[in-house]
């Protein structure tokens, strides 16, 4: 179920390029024509102008929006190193800062009539969480060596015919979790306005809807930045 | 729904790319803002520390200060007072010594006052014993 009107997609159509209509597009520019992808590149550039418009001269005594990414950054930065410790925190904080922000503005987006969710496509949360997949391996290649495949075999030997698929399967599912918990949350959030706008829009049926939209939006933004925050963590952890 | 195409590749690069911009706009300057700040303030704070130190030694320069010229003028005090104590035991004395003598030649004088009056009585003594017998007798001896 797609919004009954997306503006970047209409805006697309006139211009002559080609949109999909339906949830997949099968030439490489209707891919690319997508309204996750358009609206992803939207949500882009929105971070980057406001970033740079809010950011454009710093100042010892903050304005309102240097005082607002202080905030959001500063505190995201904190909570990052009480978790991760202040070496981990320097080295993968843009990554993670950037998950959380792109991720709530993303989710958040979907809210407005006529935008879409670029969270709302697996494409999208799939490609956060192979990102942080890959990299929490890395860590934990980078920081016990070959070594860190005691993180796989459990704390004896002779359990490691247990452990040892257990937590194969465990690592691998945070692929899926990751990724669908996300992509489940906010396209089932994007179905149901869809349909309340379709069904009753003119009587204000969606407006509970996206009152938990917002809560939703935010906390899985919320979900997902713990998740890599507590996945970076124990791969840099020795194993038991 | 769930179909994984080439988009997934560029939604990687797409957060790569996005994750670079936001360090170059967003993270760098605000963190940088955030240290220098906390930095500032870890300076005033030793300028604070610095300024709180002077005055105390200031406070215990003056405190010294003070308690020497407490001390100078209580030794001031103590010898004028012993001074002053010292001329007044003087100025008694004198005054004592005086009155005494003023006294003892008074007493003196007195003294040769009575001998004399004594001696005159006693030298008329018999003249007056007469008169008193003649008068009581009613005739001459």
């Amino acid at each position: 179920m797609e919004h009954p009107i997306l503006f970047i997609s209409i805006i697309l159509e006139k211009l002559g390029l080609p949109v999909p209509h339906g949830p997949v597009g099968h030439t490489i520019l209707e891919q690319l024509c997508a309204p996750y992808m358009t609206y992803t590149w939207l949500v882009m550039a929105f971070l980057f102008v406001v970033s740079k418009l809010t950011l454009g001269n710093l100042e010892m005594i903050p304005g309102k929006g240097q005082n607002f990414w202080e905030i959001v950054v500063g505190g995201m930065d904190e909570f990052f190193a009480d978790n991760m410790g202040r070496e981990m925190t320097d080295k993968f904080f843009p990554m993670i800062a950037t998950f959380g922000i792109y991720i709530a503005v993303a989710n958040l987006i979907g809210l407005i009539p006529g935008f879409m969710s670029p969270t709302a496509s697996i494409n999208t949360t799939l490609a956060l969480t192979i990102i942080v997949w890959v990299t929490h391996h890395v860590i934990g290649f980078s920081t016990h060596g070959i070594g860190y495949y005691k993180h796989f075999i459990g704390p004896m030997w002779w359990l490691i015919p247990l452990m040892l698929p257990i937590e194969l399967i465990s690592n691998f599912a945070r692929l899926l979790s990751l990724s669908i918990r996300l992509f489940g949350n906010i396209m089932a959030k994007e179905t149901l306005l869809g349909i309340l706008f379709m069904l009753a829009g003119a009587f204000f049926a969606p407006l509970p809807i996206m009152i938990l939209g917002v809560l939703v939006s935010l906390v899985q933004a919320m979900v997902f930045v713990l998740l890599t925050v507590v996945y970076f963590g124990q791969a840099k952890e020795h194993a038991h | 729904m769930i179909t994984m195409d080439i988009t997934l590749l560029i939604q990687i690069v797409n957060m790569v790319i996005l994750m670079f911009l936001l360090n170059g706009v967003l993270y760098k300057p605000v963190k940088k803002i955030l240290k220098d700040r906390a930095e500032r303030q870890q300076g005033m704070q030793g300028e604070i520390a610095k300024f709180e130190k002077n005055a105390r030694l200031r406070q215990q320069e003056v405190d010294e200060k003070m308690a020497k010229a407490s001390g100078k003028a209580k030794a001031a005090l103590d010898s004028t007072r012993a001074e002053a104590q010292a001329a007044g035991d003087q100025r008694l004395g004198a005054i004592k010594a005086e009155a005494e003598e003023g006294k003892n030649r008074q007493l003196a004088e007195i003294k040769a006052q009575i001998d004399s009056a004594r001696a005159g009585l006693k030298a008329n003594l018999d003249g007056f014993a007469n008169d008193m017998a003649s008068k009581i007798l009613g005739r001459s001896l």
